[in-house]
């Protein structure tokens, strides 16, 4: 090599330097950017030449900039991501079902509603002739009616709120999955000369993140940079290029169905995992089993009442009506609608409590009062008060469980991120470390040319003599 | 391990989320002082409780059919007391009127007899709250007429105690008054004698109120056995009580001072994180470079 060629060799230094330089920089500005995964500019010798004695490089060169990723750590994050996501929404579904059904202390619940009915009806099966007392009877009556009526509209209500964020969640996948395509092509586009693209996969990271926390789905690495993306079960939401859009339908009860696909499937019930799975339980597991629950409730309590009261006698000795509407009780919906009958609100000496007809004989009173207490076949062989307790029981296991999934899914998550931050997120002071080394580097490259100078204007100087 | 700056930042935050969690959650069991108020809070525990709940509130509606029944049983006890009386004057009246000596004075006796008889269909025909407590279960009648013909029944009302446990509080006037004795035909048979001063009639008379009298005093030890009955439920229902009480309050009550040292805890791995926090956090070599 010429005494010339080792100015450019020195260039090649200072360039490599500088971009040392503007690497870290781009790390220090963007210590705190979420999905940025630190950048590293890594340097190999020049080519090589032969010279006298050997081989030497021709320098330094930029051989590429790294994003530092680990692939296999990150695949673990978004899916245990995905699961945490699945779990805390869940557990805030559940509570708040858990909620509707009151807590122990609290009135008008359904449980105390029960209660506060087989007080009222043991207190007049003593006194069946006292309207005072009646009248409490069928205030009592109307205080279930109304507890259950209650607890069922809120049940109906969250579950509207749960199908509008099905609504909102699917539109929201649809978004990013379109965003993902997009970027796809972009990085397939940007990555064709062979270098990686690394703000388009920093914001590629996040929008997958995120949809994996919506859905629960899988990103799976294709050809050229692509990424696709499934969701649990199998249909495909993005397949490199290309976004397949969820769909949505609305079912005869009323709620969202989620359609995929050209043909239009049902996914819906295959939906299980992230926010959007753990809506889709909550909507149509949780809330639809404590719904059909007090239906069943509605409906023996009803039939068991009915039954007792129209085979007895009201205050004046006539044969008695129902207490309860609606009468037959019918099935789905009955929680929703149960209610004293009008007649015993403005009459309560209508209600029959007398087995005989004599007003002062209370012994259907006495079995109305047992009703919460008795053993009823359409409700498994339990008492009401039983039932509701296990229902509630169980909402309260489901929610225990789900507690300890999200904890452990949450402490995971933790791990891996730390584990992707061990290789991804950036050190200030490593990236201070990296600034001295680049700056020496620089002033040496410089320094180099320097001496080169000095040395060419000897040569220079000699023919001069 | 490799760590970045936001792992730090990172794990600060989610150190004091959880304190902050913690704090928040030992504040609301300090709030209201109870541990478990809804089923996640403690499953098995919110599912015995309900059931001890509801058994309260069942002893609760027992001991006010009791207390109803109760009243009852005592103006019962009050008017078998005073009916007594009656009888027993009556038959004192009759015991003077069949002897020789005093007979001239028997009409008079029966004006006096006369005034019992009426005395004691008014005590038959005692009314309470609305409800006349010798009718049987046909509570809204009045159980006697003038004559003495009944118009209750022979039932009783059954007041619940508790379950598969009831208390008659209200008698049958037949089963009081007119059975085996016919108090008020007694009394007019006696009447009828004294008018006339037919002795040997009203010495007649007298067996018969004797028999009536031990009757009556029969029926007041049956309503003294069932106050006594309701008494002991009553008492049998305060101790349930307590128990059930005492239980609830072991599944649900929170321990405070636990609470307390949870909530100290908390707080001095809040303080310690912070300052750990301002004192570590945001430093870098770039703090010592010149």
């Amino acid at each position: 090599m010429s005494l010339f060629g080792y100015f450019s060799l020195g260039l090649q230094s200072m360039n490599a330097a500088q971009v040392g330089l503007q690497v870290a920089g781009d790390n220090i500005s963007n210590v705190f950017t979420p999905g940025y995964a630190r950048r590293r500019a890594q340097l190999s010798p020049g080519f090589p030449v032969q010279v006298p004695g050997g081989y030497l490089d021709q320098g330094v060169v930029v051989a590429r900039l790294q994003r530092m990723e680990d692939m296999f750590t990150q695949a673990s994050l978004q899916r245990e991501q995905g699961r945490h996501a699945g779990s805390e929404e869940r557990l805030r579904g559940l509570r708040q079902v858990e909620s509707l059904f009151g807590s122990l202390d609290q009135g008008g619940t359904i449980a105390a509603a029960l209660a506060g009915f087989s007080t009222a009806l043991t207190e007049v099966a003593a006194q069946p002739e006292n309207l005072a007392l009646r009248r409490s009877a069928v205030s009592a009556a109307e205080g279930l009616a109304r507890s259950i009526r209650g607890t069922y509209d809120r049940l109906r209500a969250q579950r509207g709120l749960e199908d509008q964020n099905v609504q909102s969640l699917v539109s929201e996948t649809n978004s990013l999955a379109e965003e993902l395509a997009r970027l796809n092509r972009e990085i397939a586009a940007a990555e064709s000369s062979g270098d990686v693209s690394a703000p388009l996969r920093d914001q590629r990271t996040l929008i997958v993140e995120e949809l994996v926390r919506l859905t629960g789905g899988t990103a799976i690495p294709g050809a050229n940079g692509r990424i696709h993306f499934s969701l649990p079960g199998g249909p495909t939401l993005v397949t490199g290029d290309d976004a397949l859009p969820l769909g949505t339908s609305i079912a005869v009860d009323g709620t969202t169905r989620i359609l995929s696909g050209a043909d239009g499937r049902d996914i819906t019930d295959r939906l299980r995992e992230g926010k959007l799975g753990a809506i889709l339980y909550v909507r149509d597991e949780t809330l639809a089993q404590k719904m059909t629950g007090l239906d069943t409730l509605a409906t023996e309590v009803i039939n068991r009442a009915n039954a007792l009261t129209t085979g007895a006698f009201d205050l004046s000795g006539a044969a008695g009506g129902v207490l309860f509407q609606p009468d037959p009780p019918g099935g789905a919906g009955v929680a929703g609608a149960i209610a004293v009958d009008t007649a015993l609100d403005q009459d309560p000496a209508l209600l029959a409590l007398s087995g005989t007809g004599a007003p002062g004989e209370g012994d259907i009173a006495l079995l109305l009062a047992a009703i919460p207490a008795d053993s009823l076949p359409g409700l498994g062989g339990r008492s009401p008060q039983q039932f509701l307790a296990d229902m509630q029981t169980d909402l309260g296991d489901d929610i225990v469980q789900v507690d300890v999934d999200e904890e452990v899914s949450r402490a995971l998550v933790e791990s891996f991120t730390a584990q992707r931050d061990a290789v991804s997120s950036v050190s200030l002071d490593e990236e201070a470390v990296a600034l001295i080394e680049s700056q020496r580097a620089y002033e040496a490259a410089a320094r180099f040319i320097q001496v080169l100078n000095s040395m060419t204007e000897v040569a220079v100087n000699l023919g001069g003599r | 391990m490799r760590v970045g700056d936001s792992s730090f930042y990172t794990r600060l935050l989610a150190g004091l989320a959880l304190q902050r969690q913690r704090s928040d959650e030992d504040l609301g069991r300090l709030a209201d002082g109870k541990n478990v108020r809804v089923g996640s809070d403690d499953p098995s525990g919110h599912h015995a409780s309900m059931g001890l709940r509801a058994r309260l509130t069942r002893i609760a509606g027992y001991d006010r059919a009791a207390g109803s029944a109760r009243t009852d049983l005592v103006t019962i006890e009050r008017v078998l007391t005073e009916a007594i009386g009656v009888v027993t004057e009556a038959r004192t009246e009759a015991l003077a009127g069949a002897s020789g000596p005093s007979s001239s004075a028997n009409p008079i006796r029966a004006d006096q007899v006369e005034a019992l008889r009426d005395q004691l269909l008014l005590l038959a025909n005692t009314e309470q709250g609305g409800r006349y407590l010798f009718s049987g279960t046909q509570t809204r009648t009045a159980p006697f007429d003038p004559t003495g013909g009944y118009f209750g029944n022979g039932d009783e009302v059954d007041a619940p105690l508790d379950a598969n446990q009831q208390v008659g509080a209200t008698l049958s006037g037949q089963e009081v008054f007119l059975n085996g004795v016919d108090l008020f035909t007694a009394l007019d048979d006696l009447v009828q004698a004294l008018r006339i001063n037919d002795t040997t009639a009203v010495a007649a008379t007298i067996p018969t109120l004797t028999a009536g009298l031990d009757h009556l005093t029969a029926v007041h030890g049956d309503v003294g056995i069932r106050l006594r009955t309701i008494d002991q439920t009553i008492e049998r229902h305060a101790d349930e009580t307590v128990e059930l009480v005492r239980r609830v309050g072991e599944i649900e009550d929170a321990d405070i001072a636990e609470v307390i040292v949870g909530l100290e805890s908390s707080e001095t791995a809040t303080a310690a994180l912070s300052q750990a926090a301002a004192r570590y956090l945001g430093r870098s070599l770039f703090d010592y470079l010149g």
